[in-house]
């Protein structure tokens, strides 16, 4: 049995359909109608104590609802969930202690307190021992470089500075798992480096099993050991980062506008023209086949070019791919 | 002892932004004063007019609207901001950050939501209250002063499962604006004796919507009345009445969330 088990878990939700019009608005006044959406469909898996999974998806892919069934805030419509042998729902205040979860896109920080004072209030909420609750402070006010904000209400702090709290105050209580919902959201690419940081010290450091659910591929490449993707509520991949890259990755776009119209010549078959718009030829091609810096010299070279644009495969990209190579 | 703690903590955090958002507050409490001060008046003005309602005098009329605001008050005090930010809870994702901390929510909720604003009314009320018993020359016995605490305590309650109960349509995201017209709409019968109303109004005010519990009865005790609707040991219910409603409307509640964990609604 492993530490987090997911079998054959379903999630759906029933959602009133709205039809345009007076006199449908006036009917659904008596009558609903309904639209089952399945948000999980399906999904399998297991984690281990110790693991960073990543779980990715575009947006909409179901990955929020399985967050939320597995912290106890969703019961699943079919299929099993155990934590550690806990059944989330069922236990949900026992499962709550070993948890701590942070939405990236909401805070649980009390407006107008600063942290300082917000710690003292998870000490109550959790009811940590002083001891352990010092010690916590201590380390994650030096972890996540805190020094400098603890006195300010959290309604002045940057982003960054709010998310590297709620992850903070979320870890107080030790918990041995922690789920992060999008955890770089909005962030610039500064603070989004810190927080990819402080993620993988936490969990190389204080053996947290950790659970994060992104829709950036940068996050994926940089701090996952192992990749989870969903889109439509259902499993695509499951495995290795090392293998989901070379089985998904690698894929980039180049946008070339050519400073004059270049009718009937032939371009590198490594480069897969995907659309012409005027001047302007967008390139599909793949690292393994030619590498980003060969196929910008190739171009400056050998064409009047005046401008390039290069894109990295971002999720939905990715998704894509994952459904044509299956 | 753990929520006592917890409480006493979002009292002090509470009191914090008070302090800086000192200008809001104080507004706030003259504006509240202002409101409920106008409805005193309106009562007092009403009843002078006629002089007596159905064998109620001024005064005794008047005690029946200190009793519904201290009660309302003392209700609202614990239970307004659970009752009426839940629908802000559900859609801003809050109630999750709730559920995911090893804490009943509902008195969560409560510790939360503590409220200073309601001390106007408190004070509104009592003083309203002692001028009645003044003018009316009745001087309350230890025993009737208990029976006066235990009937507020009880008509607090009443009002409390009125709140809770009116919210939870809220936690499903349905905006039943129709059980707030039937809570706010209906407390403003008690402020006059039930008695004075037709049968269909008491029988509704008594068995369908008790709220003729919150003073028209018990006050029928501390004045002496005995204009009895019903059945005379009406005026020693609030208490049991209020226990009873206070616990359905906390099982429905929880029956509210416990849906919403089912549909994420």
């Amino acid at each position: 049995m492993s530490y987090i088990n997911v079998e054959n878990v379903v999630k759906e939700f029933k959602v009133v359909r709205r039809e345009k019009g007076l006199i449908n608005a006036l009917k659904s006044l008596f009558h609903r109608e309904y639209d089952i959406v399945t948000a999980v469909d399906h999904i399998s898996f297991t984690i281990d104590k110790g693991e960073l999974v990543g779980y990715i998806g575009p947006n909409g892919a179901g990955k929020s609802t399985t967050i939320k069934m597995l912290s106890g805030i969703l019961v699943p419509t079919a299929g099993r969930i155990t934590v550690d042998g806990v059944i989330p729902h069922q236990n949900r205040k026992e499962n709550a202690r070993r948890i701590g979860v942070v939405f990236g896109q909401r805070s649980s920080l009390e407006w107008d307190l600063p942290m300082e004072e917000t710690f003292d209030l998870f000490q109550k909420i959790y009811r940590i021992d002083d001891r352990m609750y010092k010690r916590n402070v201590e380390f994650y006010v030096e972890l996540f470089a805190m020094q400098s904000f603890l006195k300010r209400p959290v309604r002045q702090l940057s982003l960054g500075q709010k998310m590297r709290a709620e992850i903070a105050v979320a870890l107080l209580h030790d918990p041995e798992i922690l789920y992060l919902d999008e955890p770089t959201i909005g962030l610039d690419v500064v603070a989004k480096n810190h927080i990819r940081q402080f993620i993988k010290r936490i969990n190389s450091e204080k053996k947290i099993t950790l659970m994060l659910t992104t829709h950036d591929m940068d996050d994926i490449e940089q701090i996952c050991d192992r990749i989870i993707m969903i889109d439509q509520g259902k499993l695509l991949y499951d495995g290795f980062l090392q293998n989901f890259k070379e089985k998904y990755g690698g894929e980039y776009t180049i946008t070339v506008d050519f400073a004059y119209a270049e009718e009937g010549r032939e371009v590198d078959p490594r480069l897969q023209l995907v659309s012409i718009e005027g001047q302007r030829k967008v390139y599909v091609a793949h690292r393994s086949v030619i590498e980003t810096t060969e196929a910008l010299r190739y171009f400056i070279d050998n064409f009047d070019v005046s401008h390039l644009n290069i894109r990295e495969a971002d999720i939905e990209d990715v998704v894509r791919n994952a459904y044509v190579k299956g | 002892m753990h929520y006592f703690r917890l409480y006493l903590q979002f009292i002090k955090i509470r009191l914090t932004s008070i302090v800086s958002y000192r200008g809001s507050f104080f507004a706030g409490v003259i504006a509240q004063f202002l409101s409920y001060g106008a409805g005193f008046f309106a009562t007092w003005l009403l009843v002078k007019a006629f002089h007596e309602l159905n064998g109620w005098t001024p005064y005794e009329v008047l005690l029946l609207y200190g009793m519904n605001l201290f009660s309302y008050a003392l209700a609202a005090f614990f239970f307004f901001n659970l009752a009426v930010d839940i629908e802000n809870l559900v859609i801003s994702g809050r109630l999750d950050g709730i559920l995911v901390k090893p804490v009943n929510p509902f008195l969560y909720l409560i510790c939360n939501g503590f409220n200073v604003a309601y001390f106007s009314h408190i004070s509104l009320a009592v003083f309203t209250m002692i001028i009645c018993f003044r003018g009316l020359g009745i001087s309350l016995t230890p025993i009737m002063l208990v029976m006066l605490a235990l009937s507020i305590l009880g008509a607090a309650l009443i009002h409390a499962a009125a709140l809770v109960m009116t919210s939870v349509p809220a936690i499903w995201m349905l905006r039943a604006r129709f059980s707030d017209i039937l809570y706010w709409g209906m407390r403003e019968f008690i402020n006059y004796p039930l008695s004075i109303y037709n049968r269909a109004v008491q029988v509704i005010l008594t068995f369908i919507l008790p709220y003729g519990f919150i003073s028209f009865y018990p006050a029928q005790l501390f004045l002496g009345k005995e204009d009895y609707l019903f059945h005379p040991s009406l005026p020693y219910a609030t208490l049991p009445v209020g226990l009873g409603l206070f616990f359905v409307a906390y099982r429905f509640w929880r029956y509210g969330i416990d849906r919403y964990q089912g549909t994420g609604t």
